[in-house]
């Protein structure tokens, strides 16, 4: 008689030991406040502090809130009219979420100096101007999903009850979708209270900006630390804002989706739409990809396609190594803990929240927490030799899977949790057992899903900066890396290559998230 | 009653499945109470009960989806409560959704067959295909196929490895009326064909009438009657059987006891002091509602002919030649 009711064997050992590596750099900056170092802390509230809290609190406000016009907006007019190349620009509009905001903002940042003043142009106002462009697809990707997943028969019922179309999706089929559109508007939150590229180029002062200028300016880790809780309390508050928002109310809809909710538009309503649409389109992506190819030709002319570290092609295999093993480790760790998870029950549901709570910390925290953990553990000196894990290449790929192994894990729990028990029940009485089952059955099954978790961890490790910049080791130099190092001198021109090689290698990897949410792929915060 | 027992127990250890005082809770809830079953050797049992009634975890509890808080399962006089569901060797067949839809037809066939060498492989799944009525659709995949295809499909990839019992939950639940009858047919006719054991599990009475042998009634999580269909119709354990199995009325006949009548076996005589309150017509009979002068209601039907208007005076009687269930009412 073989085992198989779920017991706390080797894979629980196993789940309660990632979930406490992967909690482990959130737990020691969380720790370094019990022990405060008082007078950084006088220094910081006398001085920086409350400029930089104010700035974060009003950039958050406006990019959230720009973000979450512009994404609905955009979802509602491709999901309400349909016109010629909907379809097309439906898709193109996910496209930005290959384009980091800290490239955008340096193309917009030269375009409009002339216009503008050199002076004018860095603001606040434009910074987020920039983050809601480059941050808008996260709620537009939710909120079209939910438009998508509405039934039809919705709208005709509320147009049979006497109201316009425009009500009818305004007071019934946004309202049916704000869960997603808090949801994604929880992670645009997220992405600018990590965000340090953009914010450097416009001269605004945020915390996480703070973080990383007492990193290399003081050097001094503790203080860094204690300011990083700031942020860790901050992306906290969001979590349980975004929850509340969700309320407890289901969603879903039942029946069958039919149809298209589209209604045609011509005319001028049709130039409008379209005008909208590609408008956008061209200042998330276009302008800035001319531009970007015109500058790399220039530095190609001038001989600036490489750094003192390497040329080109040293950099992307940087980035390729790096976000290659992070999305290797995410996935391979993801599906792990969501086989062995789902069969603990609610401790299992648990222990994936504690391993993902990287994902809800900004990024310079993250960094920091891996330091400083890791540097603990090699002083332990378990090691032979003068091996060090802090500065190595696996020590960058820990901290990018902390990060990112929330995005792996839910992505893979929805696309598996999806999968009919009836065939896996039905798998299970055919003899096979639960790895055959696994990988017969339900991977098979939940690949669409998979492949949307790995693009989203590529996309999201290839653009990553503050992780990269605290702790690339030497000898493997990212392209954000080079990004930043020619953008705080304004060399737009050496800028522009690496830039552009991110483009170049996030877009294929927008077409298969693309590919993979039209296979019916969830796309989960 | 310990002879009973004894017996009962004894049935339920030899027989092809058998499960012996089974109880599974589900928090405080007894999902499945204390249930001691057998289902004998090529023998089709349906499994019925309304909704929540603990049927389809009575079922999981067979497949080994699900274990038992206490009691043993026996499949081939094998005690298999601890066995996982992959080697009980039961086959399943579910209500939709349970085909692997990345997988050819012939795929989905083959996936308990792993022990078969190739050729065997290919010559099973031809059979089975050919058993089912689906022949030379090995290659299609699932969503190609219609809803009773699918199910047909199911049924062969369930009896491909020649399984201990095949498990039937609700499979005709999500077809039209007109092509259920026709698979209903299909699918007892490749399980005959087979000699297999099955236990169809179902909320539909006619179902669970027209095709087991013999027909399990469960309510609450406990079997309260089992026996053939025939008798579970005209001789139910007790008003709840009764009354789930088809219409009845309860005629008083002193002493405190009441006796069992389908709207079949009683007729309508003019004049009188019962009263037709309401009438639907079925086709073959008029099906009507009738209120005695004692306020007790009754169901009795009659052919064209000799139907009553609402309204109409009458008197319910008895048709001669019917033996009636005498119930003692609780």
């Amino acid at each position: 008689m073989i085992a198989w009711r779920p017991g706390r064997g080797p894979g629980w050992a196993l789940l309660v030991v990632v979930s406490v590596v992967m909690a482990a750099p959130v737990a020691v900056i969380v720790w370094s406040i019990a022990d405060p170092s008082t007078e950084v802390w006088r220094e910081l509230w006398q001085t920086r502090l409350p400029g930089m809290l104010v700035d974060t609190v009003t950039l958050v406000t406006i990019v959230v809130t720009g973000a979450v016009v512009v994404g609905t907006g955009l979802a509602w007019l491709v999901s309400a009219y349909e016109f010629r190349g909907r379809r097309l620009l439906s898709w193109l509009l996910m496209t930005p979420i290959a384009i980091p905001g800290y490239v955008l903002g340096f193309v917009w940042l030269d375009t409009l100096q002339e216009p503008l003043g050199a002076r004018a142009v860095r603001s606040i106002w434009l910074c987020a101007a920039v983050l809601i462009v480059s941050l808008y697809p996260y709620v537009y990707v939710f909120a079209w999903s939910a438009f998508r997943e509405q039934s039809p028969r919705t709208i005709l019922v509320a147009r049979t009850l006497g109201r316009s179309s425009f009500a009818a999706w305004w007071r019934v089929v946004v309202p049916m979708a704000r869960p997603s559109i808090a949801a994604g508007a929880a992670l645009v939150a997220m992405e600018v209270l990590t965000d340090v590229g953009t914010v450097r180029l416009f001269n605004v002062s945020t915390v996480a900006d703070g973080v990383l200028r007492v990193w290399f300016g003081t050097g001094d880790r503790d203080a860094a630390a204690e300011l990083a809780v700031v942020l860790v309390v901050a992306a906290m508050s969001l979590i349980l804002v975004e929850r509340a928002l969700r309320g407890r109310a289901r969603y879903t809809q039942s029946g069958v989706r039919s149809g298209s909710v589209a209604r045609p538009v011509t005319g001028l309503r049709a130039i409008v739409v379209n005008v909208v649409g590609w408008g956008v389109l061209s200042i998330a992506v276009v302008v800035p990809v001319v531009r970007l190819a015109r500058w790399a030709l220039r530095a190609q002319q001038l001989g600036q396609t490489q750094t003192i570290s390497g040329d080109l092609g040293f950099h992307v295999v940087s980035s390729l190594k790096v976000a290659g093993f992070a999305t290797i480790a995410c996935l391979v760790i993801g599906t792990t803990m969501v086989f062995i998870g789902r069969e603990r029950g609610s401790w299992g549901a648990a222990l994936g929240r504690v391993a993902s709570l990287g994902y809800a910390v900004p990024g310079p925290v993250v960094a920091i927490g891996v330091v400083v953990a890791l540097a603990a553990v090699d002083r332990q000196g378990w090691w032979p030799g003068d091996v060090l894990l802090v500065g190595s290449l696996a020590g960058l790929v820990y901290a990018m899977v902390v990060r990112f192994l929330a995005v792996a894990h839910q992505g893979i729990g929805a696309s598996v949790g999806k999968v009919s028990p009836s065939a896996v029940a039905s798998a299970r009485t055919l003899g096979a057992g639960r790895l055959r089952v696994a990988t017969r059955v339900e991977l098979p099954l939940a690949r669409a899903g998979i492949i949307a978790a790995a693009t989203l961890v590529a996309i999201d490790s290839l653009k990553e900066l503050p992780v990269t910049l605290l702790l690339r080791p030497f000898g493997v130099e990212p392209l954000p890396v080079w990004v930043w190092q020619a953008t705080s001198e304004s060399l737009w021109v050496q800028a522009s290559v690496p830039s552009l090689m991110i483009v170049a290698i996030g877009m294929p990897l927008v077409a298969a998230l693309l590919w993979s949410v039209e296979r019916g792929a969830e796309v989960v915060s | 009653m310990t002879a009973d027992v004894t017996a009962d127990v004894t049935a339920a250890v030899t027989a092809a499945v058998g499960l012996v005082s089974v109880t599974r809770r589900i928090g405080a809830r007894r999902v499945v109470s204390d249930v001691t079953l057998e289902v004998r050797d090529r023998e089709l049992l349906a499994l019925v009960g309304p909704s929540g009634c603990g049927k389809s975890t009575l079922l999981r509890l067979i497949a080994g989806l699900e274990r038992p808080n206490s009691g043993t399962i026996t499949l081939g006089g094998l005690d298999v409560t601890d066995v996982a569901p992959e080697r009980r060797r039961v086959g399943l067949v579910f209500q939709e959704h349970a085909l692997f839809p990345h997988m050819t037809v012939g795929r989905n066939v083959a996936f308990g067959l792993r022990r078969f060498d190739r050729r065997r492989r290919a010559e099973r799944i031809d059979e089975m295909l050919e058993l089912v009525r689906l022949p030379g659709t090995s290659s299609r995949y699932p969503h190609e196929l219609s809803g009773g295809e699918q199910q047909r499909v199911a049924l062969a990839r369930a009896l491909a490895p020649d399984p201990a019992a095949v498990l039937l939950d609700e499979p005709f639940a999500n077809l039209d009326a007109s092509l259920r009858d026709e698979l209903r047919a299909d699918i007892v006719a490749a399980l005959r064909e087979r000699g297999a054991t099955a236990l169809l599990v179902t909320h539909d009475r006619d179902e669970a009438l027209a095709l087991g042998d013999r027909v399990a009634v469960m309510r609450d999580g406990a079997i309260v009657q089992v026996d053939r269909p025939e008798v579970v119709w005209s001789a139910p354990h007790d008003e709840f059987v009764a009354g789930f199995l088809g219409p009845m009325s309860l005629l008083p006949s002193g002493d405190g006891e009441f006796e069992i009548v389908r709207p079949h076996q009683l007729e309508l005589v003019s004049g009188g002091t019962d009263q037709v309150v309401e009438r639907e017509f079925r086709g073959a009979v008029w099906r009507h509602t009738i209120i005695r002068a004692d306020g007790t209601q009754l169901i009795v039907d009659a052919e064209p002919g000799r139907d009553f208007e609402v309204g109409a005076r009458c008197t319910v009687a008895a048709r001669p030649g019917h033996r009636l269930a005498r119930l003692a009412r609780s």
